[in-house]
């Protein structure tokens, strides 16, 4: 089987136009109403997303067919308002991916807990209702994270989102920020984790 | 800054580079809300970069002690699985023949794992086992997180000339451990070339792979077989620098030198067209490149580079040139030691070779550090060190080497860290003996010490098997570590803007890109350089 595929996104043929700078352009022609650079910022974006959405998804929800229906809705949410997004950065716009996608699962998650009707509204997830992420830090833990990195400037959440969430390396972050290297993202995100740190209520830390 | 601040910043630094915590020295001083508020950011980033377990039930089924999770490729007659190895408690990459495979495939697929086993290095998957089990083989090995360049080329565009001859640099490095082995890789391609998240390039898929001894027939990709491959003959390695050229060529370009799907279609190209020269597709590239890229995929293998070795000298060339190292080239040196970051920090170093017999490596290389409270730890690419800490460098050795260590800053000042006069060890350093540098004085071990804080350094590590009398020469200017402080135990490494141990000329960064770029081109010459930030 042949699985090579010659179409290029077209964009990155210049030497001098980084990953940064491709995630940019496109941005602004989908804003322009182009469909072809929505094809491919969701070629671009549905990867990482849906590798990242996993640790997220709830155990019940965590089969492949699942994941791609909430990634794929998180596109065409974040798509069909694109018009409002003003930054071209690629840590903006997966931040926007990323708050999309949470909004969305936390009605997922409730709606799923209201279904059986005969119960009780609970407010403490089963198991069933646990992601991997809530399993390995606790509920209450991943809300204060959440909170606290709310709470950062933007452009020091979504570094820390790039490098922490979605394993970025230091080079594309830096470009991304438009930082002069690899080092001082390094130094930027360092700083920022010890500002998150300070930031994070710690009496919603399970022992 | 309180010492309390200063840990937190160690502490959020290791949770920035993915490295694990270590809860001792300096970060006993920080409270216990902190160090748990630090404990669930180290969580955060660990559940989103290690692959995700999921429950047994999430499985689709077994096969033999493994439990396949899900599927993620195929080909014509296989089909590749992400499966858990429940006693050894790790993910894997499985990959089992399609149900309808004859037995005469399955025994190529345990032969393909026998080969793959002779093969151990940074820049070739790792196999773990291979095993027929009800009709249908199997090889199960290192699972890898991150893209193929053939995804990545078409989700984001072809890449910069640069970026293209780092990767074929780590591809050198894996076909000369391959042919070492006897083999030729027979299939080397985009979809085989795997950039793991953190920039590992890792070669894949020696299903193809031949045996030199042996007559082969045509397989292999059409676009990237070349020409000579087509026929019938003994295989050389000439065909791998063919099909790294031709993978080259379209990481930079989104096309491959010619366009065929079948071996007769690609005979046909060759005969009649030919290739389309690079420089029609990208007439913006370096000419340079653009040289060596035309070279490797010349129809004549006898024009191709004699050797990967060769190549791989061709591309530092490319990257390094003979010019003043300005703001921008000093990153591209950075990402490039990112690059070998692998290699240095699992202790591996890659051997160079002469062009056509594959010597054995020359050294292989560890630095640690050990701080105050005699914790060590093994240093990599973007490490950090601090005031205080001591660093040593284990190294064995397989053939007498003359090794040397030299420090540089980003204020363009260079150092050099071994060998040091009035040292007990000196070059050559003997084969088959495990050194620790920089080694003892009048008997007393010692060890390099980090003496005043800076911004970045680098760290150059050259191996040579043969003198390198320009290089000495030169050396014999340059400021060495710890010509004074004769008392102490710790041979002071000066810091930026601190210490500098003796008065004599300084040397420069500018200076030593010179000479690296003079010593790449010499056979039988290691280079490895990597990055730690001392702020």
């Amino acid at each position: 089987m042949r699985r090579e595929n010659k179409t290029s996104t077209g964009a990155g043929a210049d030497e001098s136009k980084s990953p940064a700078a491709h995630t940019a352009e496109l941005l602004l022609e989908c804003r322009s109403g182009s469909l072809k650079a929505r094809d491919a910022l969701v070629r671009r974006f549905l990867p990482k997303m849906q590798r990242w959405a996993k640790g997220r998804l709830p155990q019940y929800a965590r089969d492949v067919a699942a994941t791609e229906d909430l990634v794929q809705n998180t596109f065409i949410r974040a798509l069909d308002h694109v018009e409002n997004f003003d930054a071209q950065r690629e840590g903006a716009f997966l931040a926007y991916l990323r708050q999309i996608f949470i909004n969305q699962l936390r009605d997922e998650v409730r709606r799923h807990v209201r279904r059986p009707a005969a119960e009780p509204l609970t407010t403490e997830p089963t198991d069933d209702h646990r992601s991997i992420l809530e399993a390995a830090i606790g509920v209450e833990a991943l809300e204060a994270y959440d909170q606290a990195l709310q709470t950062l400037p933007a452009t020091d959440q979504q570094a820390i989102v790039m490098r922490l969430e979605f394993g970025y390396q230091y080079t594309e972050i830096a470009a991304d920020l438009g930082l002069t290297s690899a080092n001082a993202a390094r130094m930027r995100i360092t700083r920022a984790i010890g500002q998150l740190a300070k930031l994070i209520d710690h009496e919603q830390l399970r022992p | 800054m309180s010492s309390s601040d200063r840990s937190i910043e160690d502490l959020a630094a290791a949770i920035a580079d993915g490295t694990p915590i270590q809860w001792s020295g300096d970060a006993e001083n920080i409270s216990a809300r902190q160090r748990s508020v630090l404990t669930l950011l180290e969580k955060v980033s660990r559940v989103h970069s290690e692959p995700i377990i999921e429950t047994q039930s999430a499985s689709i089924h077994r096969w033999g002690s493994l439990l396949i999770e899900e599927e993620i490729g195929s080909g014509a007659s296989s089909i590749v699985y992400r499966a858990f190895d429940p006693m050894l408690e790790r993910h894997v990459a499985l990959k089992l023949t399609r149900d309808d495979a004859p037995d005469t495939a399955i025994d190529r697929w345990l032969q393909e794992a026998r080969r793959m086993a002779l093969v151990k290095h940074a820049n070739v998957i790792t196999i773990y086992g291979a095993e027929k089990i009800d009709g249908r083989g199997g090889i199960w090995s290192e699972l890898l997180l991150g893209s193929s360049l053939l995804e990545s080329v078409n989700e984001d565009g072809p890449l910069s000339a640069r970026e293209a001859a780092t990767i074929g640099i780590d591809v050198c490095h894996a076909l000369r451990a391959l042919h070492a082995a006897g083999l030729i890789h027979g299939d080397v391609k985009p979809a085989n070339i795997f950039r793991e998240t953190g920039g590992r390039i890792v070669l894949l898929d020696l299903g193809s792979s031949l045996d030199r001894t042996a007559t082969h027939a045509t397989s292999g990709s059409p676009a990237l077989l070349a020409p000579e491959a087509l026929i019938p003959d003994r295989p050389t390695t000439a065909f791998d620098i063919y099909a790294l050229g031709a993978s080259l060529y379209f990481l930079v370009s989104g096309e491959y030198p010619i366009d065929a799907l079948s071996a007769l279609a690609a005979k046909r190209v060759h005969e009649n067209s030919g290739i389309l020269p690079l420089a029609e597709r990208r007439p913006d590239l370096p000419a340079d490149f653009v040289e060596y890229i035309d070279r490797a995929i010349d129809t004549d293998p006898a024009n191709r580079f004699n050797s990967t070795s060769e190549l791989e000298r061709a591309l530092h060339r490319f990257l390094t040139g003979k010019r003043v190292i300005s703001r921008r080239a000093a990153s591209i040196l950075a990402i490039v030691a990112a690059c070998l970051i692998g290699i240095i920090g699992v202790g591996l170093w890659t051997a160079s070779s002469s062009p056509e017999n594959m010597d054995p490596l020359l050294a292989t290389t560890q630095l640690e550090s050990v701080n105050a409270s005699g914790t060590t730890r093994i240093l990599a690419n973007g490490s950090s060190v601090s005031v205080g800490e001591k660093l040593r460098l284990r190294v064995r050795t397989e053939k007498d080497t003359r090794l040397y260590v030299i420090n540089t800053d980003q204020n363009g000042a260079a150092f050099l860290l071994f060998p040091i006069p009035g040292m007990d060890l000196v070059n050559p350093l003997r084969g088959h003996k495990d050194y620790v540098l920089p080694g003892p004085r009048d008997g007393i071990a010692l060890d390099w010490l980090v003496t005043s804080r800076g911004t970045q350094e680098r760290m150059v590590i050259i191996a040579s098997g043969a003198p390198l009398p320009a290089l000495e020469q030169e050396l014999l200017n340059w400021v060495t570590a710890g010509s004074e402080n004769t008392a102490s135990i710790a041979i002071p490494l000066r810091g930026i803007g601190g210490l500098a141990a003796g008065s004599s000329t300084s040397s420069t960064n500018t200076a030593l890109d010179a000479l690296l770029s003079d010593l790449y081109s010499l056979p039988d010459v290691e280079i490895r350089s990597f990055i730690l930030n001392n702020d």
